[in-house]
């Protein structure tokens, strides 16, 4: 290869012919911002972030699209270009929801919460799944004032979740064209997706703008993988965050057996990838988004069974079990059946070989997709040919085992054929196996049990050669989807798959209860608050300021504390606010009037102590996030003693404010912050405590545990301050001591001696580190599937 | 030679019928219940057994004083329906009795058969009268008084607040149950596991109730919405408090508010109540760790050791005491060796250590010894100096009591409490401070037994007839057994 040198700010570099500029500069690790480079990509320059000035070019060229020349002279660090890109940025950011960008907090506040919260929509950095690996906030960071000259103009376009596994959220993209690019690419040129629209309304889209599962787009997943920001995300693995290792692994559900990266987070299978660019290695949605709902499907088995002498299975360690088939083996030779899937691995393929040939038996390769084993054999077990067999997969029915005297199965589900079992192993799937991703102990995959009894049978498999069988790509044809897994529809497992029209079990549908608590009013107050209006005269009876209710949305639910913020007994009804976050508030979040709640029950938690205020006292109310609705009773009943209240309310941005007009009609003054200065004061409540605090006698305090505890540095500024905390809470009447949090110095439970608490004593670091304790099982609770409650 | 003679010789030489139970490794993976009950040829010929005593000590020995030799006579004629109708003459809940009453301490511990032998198997016998009339639907629908015009509130839905109302529906008054959580049962539903006790029989309890014309509030806790005050104002003539002790004790040790350290009543509500081994069926998150310790050497600890070892985790035992002195039934203690709990007696906690996320890693333990009887006969234990190590784990458990939710007395000053936090009442009526208002059950007598709140509120049952018929209530009672 040709060697040409340039001169980057100052350096000599030695590059190849044929790089451009910006290539050149990364090869010799020098650094040009970029949000459109991608180094399998061909250059587009789109972003204009990666301009450079040549000595001798006009202008400022985007280095991605220059091709180096020998002798050139290039500065990527100047005084204009840096000007030029941060008013690039703040074009970007002016429609991505930047809020976080322009926090002042934002270091403090993300050390608080390491993880960006779940959310219906992302409305910043804060709630954004891709906080953890987003280009555009690596690139953004350093380089971008906090201040914003340019509006805000977020289009909070509806995230489109019509599609099976893939969600868009157009309020995130910066249209590098990285999506469509890599479609092209990873499909030889036949890409489904391009830029739609001009200016404001350029998106990403199939042609027409129709569903994406319309006809082109295979679910391949390339696209997502290589989404700078948040905008395309696969809905199912999300919330997991970064991987922290990628592990290689080959997809067995189908005969194609196409090479895969497992992502792997703490131990745990949480997504997949393509291994490279070659069109050959796409994927099919099945092995993209399917691969990682199999092997964390509920119900897998854990450990293998063995049946003991009084007809019981019992949970038995892998060696035992391999031991007592061994021995079933060598009792029944010349009458064994082995059948195994014919996406196993060769290896798997030759032990089960070595096995049946060694023992008279008959080797069964289960057809891909099948669900039963073949008629010839079908018609051999019914004729009580076989008295031991070695299954590996969900194949026979109840009957059919039970023509089996000594039936083995290998799976990775529970099955009814297993009812008639002597030996179920657990199997170990895809890259779970090895130390690869941590198993639980007891799991074995197909291969490793094959091997295991033959070694303990004596017998050395041979090694022969393996063709993959002929047979169309589900990478090409969504009709060539493998339908079934070990003899499991592979559509059970996976929900989605249902759209593109692969067969599944009926599922009975669940009985729609109206008893319980009748929602009256549903309605949005900005992205992901809702204000849930119930029936319950009682509860509206008792209600006081402060206090809280535990709240179900069906039988299945989790309790969920959440503050009362409004209630009028006289008509019998209580308000809440929630932020759709997870599960519980997800399902709270779809109820429509008219909808019944399964429980309410409430009110609970110990009052704000009005005998403390008197008429005439100055108190600051602070509000944020849900605690904008969690002050306004609280303000309501002090301007009814005549107290002089000072609301503030602060929201990252402008759009995510609410019930202003409902504080306003409660308070002297009102207050509005924006952390981005987009409406009202720049900064947060904390700001107007720290100024304003000596003005008062009272502060309270309601929002994220990062709010009030800025708000609690300044809590000696006024006699009384308060907070209201918001631990994970069980059953929030005292029992569980879930809701505990170090006051003081003590232990408290929140529910009952709280939620109001002196923030000064308050350990809110703790807070924040226990509200942390559910987090992986928090987003494995939320039903991710297309139509599911929370994503509808 | 007389019948009782001869049925001597014939019972001290019949074997005790041991229950059959689910096998120990098959069991402690799965939540279905664990002993399987007698069959009826079993349970006749268990019946067989027993002497018939003229002045049966057993019968002295049962807090709700069941007739035993009476009831165990019918089973041994195969007259399962007769045995149920005299079970339930004197236990509402003899389904539920018979499975978690420390029988050993109480009627079959007063067996006299035990003084040689083993004693009549009197709790499987229970078991086995109420199961059989149940699922045989056998039941006689329990016989009302006629309507007395009077209303009782009943605070509380579980053992004690059942007992209550049933008693006091069966004569004649309209009761009201009020409770606090989202279903009824309390202890029995969020407390004790499905493989000991399960939930269906509970529900079938609570179905009686209802048909006796019960009702039920459920999600209404007393004291954050009425206070007892505003409930004798509202119209009640009596107010039964069954609220239970449901406030967790913690162990007081550094580290306890990491993440990872929960309190019994919270490990097993996730599991019993919100049915979190369903999940993600069902929201609630279960708790997910590759070893729990449970502190603790009483029925609770037992309950959530084994829980642990369901819940798919290794599960360790951690008590201050030696095995002698554990307070939970032998049975459980029995069980949950059986199934794999790793028992670490004479160990007490010492700190909870933590990862630099605050979640648990261990805990810090130091070995115990027993010192001398002192002069009531009661041995102590003492640190054993420089004996600390760490019990590796990544959830640790606290089963170490609870005490009474201070909610009912805190919002009706009326109510005098000890310094325990428990009611104080008459000991005789189990009348409280306020005329009319009688309690029973664990927010008289701290933690107990579900068979001890029973026998309270049949008692204050007895008392609360009296007052509502304007008797004096410090006469002795005629009928008392």
């Amino acid at each position: 290869m040709e060697k040409i040198n340039l001169t980057i700010d100052g350096v000599k570099i030695e590059a190849e012919k044929g790089m451009t500029v910006l290539q050149a500069a990364r090869s010799a690790g020098l650094y040009i911002p970029s949000l459109c480079a991608h180094k399998e990509l061909s250059p587009y320059g789109a972003c204009r972030l990666c301009v450079v000035e040549i000595d001798g070019v006009r202008g400022t060229p985007t280095s991605c699209t220059t091709p180096a020349a020998d002798g050139m002279v290039v500065r990527t660090n100047t005084e204009q270009l840096n000007t030029q890109r941060r008013r690039t940025l703040e074009l970007v950011m002016s429609g991505h929801t930047s809020a976080c960008f322009s926090c002042d907090s934002r270091e403090e506040c993300e050390k608080i919460k390491p993880e960006p919260a779940k959310a219906g929509i992302s409305t910043r950095c804060g709630t954004c799944s891709n906080r953890s690996d987003c280009t555009l906030r690596s690139v953004s960071l350093g380089k971008f004032e906090r201040e914003m000259n340019l509006p805000h103009l977020y289009s909070l376009e509806k995230i489109e979740r019509d599609d099976p596994f893939i969600d868009r959220d157009h309020n995130l993209c910066v249209l590098c064209g990285i999506c469509f690019r890599t479609c092209e690419k990873v499909h030889d040129g036949h890409g489904a997706i391009a830029i739609v629209n001009r200016g404001k309304n350029a998106k990403i889209a199939s042609a027409f703008e129709k569903s994406w599962n319309f006809e082109e787009c295979m679910f391949c997943g390339a696209c997502v993988d290589e989404c700078p920001t948040g905008c395309l995300t696969d809905r199912y693995s999300k919330w997991y965050g970064k991987a922290d290792s990628l592990v290689e692994s080959v997809c067995q559900l189908c005969p194609q057996a196409c090479k895969i990266n497992l992502r792997v987070k703490n131990g745990r299978f949480i997504g997949a990838e393509k291994v490279s660019f070659d069109p050959a290695d796409t994927l099919c949605a099945a092995g993209r988004f399917g691969l990682v709902q199999i092997s964390n499907a509920a119900g897998r088995l854990a450990f293998p069974y063995v049946r003991n002498e009084d007809g019981e299975m019992i949970p038995a360690k892998f060696a035992e079990a391999a031991a007592k088939f061994a021995e079933i083996v060598k009792a029944n030779n010349g009458a064994l059946l082995i059948a195994i899937p014919e996406t196993s691995c060769p290896a798997s393929k030759d032990a089960a070989k070595a096995i049946a040939s060694a023992f008279g038996g008959d080797l069964e390769l289960v057809k891909f997709d099948a669900t039963a084993l073949s008629e010839g054999v079908r018609a051999n077990i019914q004729n009580g040919k076989y008295s031991a067999a070695f299954v590996a997969g969900n194949y026979l029915t109840e009957e059919e085992a039970g023509k089996i005297a000594h039936f083995a199965n290998l799976d990775f589900l529970r099955s009814k054929s297993q009812g008639r079992a002597e030996v179920v192993f657990a199997a170990a799937l895809f890259g779970e196996d090895g130390a690869k991703i941590k198993k639980l102990e007891g799991q074995e995959n197909l291969c490793s049990t094959l091997l295991k009894i033959c070694e303990i049978l004596g017998i050395a498999p041979e090694k022969s050669q393996h063709k993959t069988s002929e047979f169309a790509s589900p990478k090409t044809s969504k009709s060539a989807l493998p339908k079934a897994y070990m003899g499991h529809l592979v559509a059970d497992l996976v929900e989605d798959m249902k759209a593109f029209g692969l067969p599944f079990t009926p599922k009975p549908e669940a009985e729609k209860k109206n008893g319980g608590f009748e929602v009256l009013e549903n309605k949005l107050l900005a992205p992901n608050f809702h204000a849930l209006k119930i029936k319950s005269p009682e509860m509206a009876k008792y209600a006081k300021a402060g206090q809280f209710a535990i709240l179900m949305a069906n039988e299945k639910s989790e309790r969920s504390p959440f503050t009362i913020c409004d209630w009028n007994a006289e008509e019998g009804w209580v308000q809440f606010v929630l932020e759709e976050v997870g599960r519980s508030s997800s399902e709270l979040a779809r109820l429509k009037a008219g909808d019944f709640l399964a429980n309410a029950s409430g009110p609970l938690g110990t009052p704000v102590d009005l005998s403390k205020f008197n008429a005439g006292d100055k108190v600051l109310l602070l509000g944020g996030c849900y605690g904008i609705a969690a002050i306004y009773p609280i303000a309501r009943e002090l301007k009814k003693l005549g107290a002089k209240v000072v609301s503030a309310i602060e929201a990252s941005t402008e759009n995510m404010l609410f019930f202003e007009s409902e504080l306003k009609g409660v308070s002297d003054e009102f207050i509005t912050l924006t952390r981005d200065g987009t409406k009202g004061v720049k900064g947060g409540c904390s700001d107007v405590y720290a100024k304003r605090g000596a003005e008062f006698g009272a502060c309270v305090a309601i929002g994220c545990v990062f709010m009030m505890m800025q708000c609690s540095r300044h809590a000696s500024l006024t006699k009384l301050s308060l907070c209201s905390l918001n631990p994970i809470m069980v059953d929030g009447t005292g029992m569980c001591g879930a809701c505990r949090v170090s006051v003081g110095g003590e232990t408290k439970f929140a529910c009952v001696d709280g939620p109001m608490f002196d923030m000064a004593g308050v350990d809110f670091v703790e807070l924040s580190k226990r509200r942390t304790a559910y987090s992986m099982l928090e987003i494995d609770a939320m039903p991710r599937h297309l139509g599911s409650p929370c994503h509808k | 030679m007389s019948e009782n003679t001869e049925r001597k010789i014939k019972a001290s030489g019949l074997p005790r019928h041991a229950m059959p139970e689910q096998n120990p490794q098959k069991r402690a993976k799965n939540f279905d219940e664990v002993p399987l009950g007698f069959s009826l040829e079993t349970a006749m010929d268990e019946a067989t057994r027993c002497l018939r005593c003229p002045k049966p000590r057993c019968t002295a020995a049962c807090p709700v004083n069941i007739k035993i030799p009476d009831f165990i006579d019918s089973i041994a004629r195969g007259d399962i329906k007769e045995a149920a109708a005299k079970l339930k003459a004197q236990s509402a809940l003899s389904a539920v009795c018979g499975r978690v009453c420390p029988q050993e301490l109480q009627c079959e511990g007063s067996c006299v058969l035990g003084l040689r032998g083993k004693p009549v198997a009197i709790g499987s016998l229970e078991r086995f009268a109420a199961d059989y009339v149940r699922e045989n639907n056998l039941e006689n629908p329990p016989e009302k008084a006629p309507a007395s015009g009077k209303k009782v509130a009943i605070i509380g839905c579980g053992p004690a607040g059942i007992t209550a109302a049933l008693e006091m529906a069966l004569a004649g008054h309209e009761v009201e149950v009020f409770e606090g959580l989202h279903f009824p049962g309390g202890v029995l539903m969020y407390g004790i596991p499905q493989f000991r006790l399960p939930k269906s029989i509970v529900l079938h309890e609570i179905e009686t109730l209802k048909s006796l014309g019960v009702k039920i509030h459920l999600n209404h806790l007393i004291g954050k919405m009425e206070s007892v005050d505003e409930l004798l104002k509202s119209g009640f003539d009596a107010i039964f408090i069954g609220s239970g002790a449901g406030l967790p004790n913690f162990m007081g040790i550094p580290g306890e508010n990491n993440v990872g350290v929960f309190s019994a009543n919270e490990f097993l509500t996730r599991f019993n109540l919100m049915k979190a081994y369903s999940f993600p069926e069902f929201g609630t998150t279960p708790i997910k760790a590759r070893r729990i310790v449970t502190v603790g050497g009483g029925n609770v600890a037992m309950d959530s050791a084994r829980t642990a070892l369901r819940a798919g985790a290794e599960s360790v035992l951690v008590y201050r005491r030696a095995r002698e002195q554990m307070p939970a039934r032998a049975e459980e203690v029995h069980h949950a060796e059986a199934e794999g709990v790793d028992f670490r007696l004479l160990t007490a906690p010492k700190r909870v250590l933590a990862d630099e996320n605050s979640r648990v890693v261990g805990l810090e333990c130091v070995k115990m010894e027993l010192t001398e009887p002192d002069a009531s006969g009661r041995r102590g234990v003492r640190e054993i100096a420089g004996s600390e190590f760490v019990v590796e784990c990544d959830a640790i458990v606290a089963a170490i009591g609870n005490r009474p939710n201070p909610l009912i007395p805190m919002t009706c000053k009326s109510l005098k409490t000890t310094k325990k936090g428990t009611l104080e009442i008459d000991p005789e009526t189990l009348q409280t401070s306020i005329p009319g208002v009688f309690a029973g059950g664990d927010v008289v007598s701290g933690a107990a037994t579900v068979i001890s709140a029973m026998g309270q509120a049949k008692k204050a049952a007895f008392y609360m007839n009296k007052y509502l018929r304007g008797e004096p209530l410090n006469a002795a009672p005629a009928d008392k057994q």
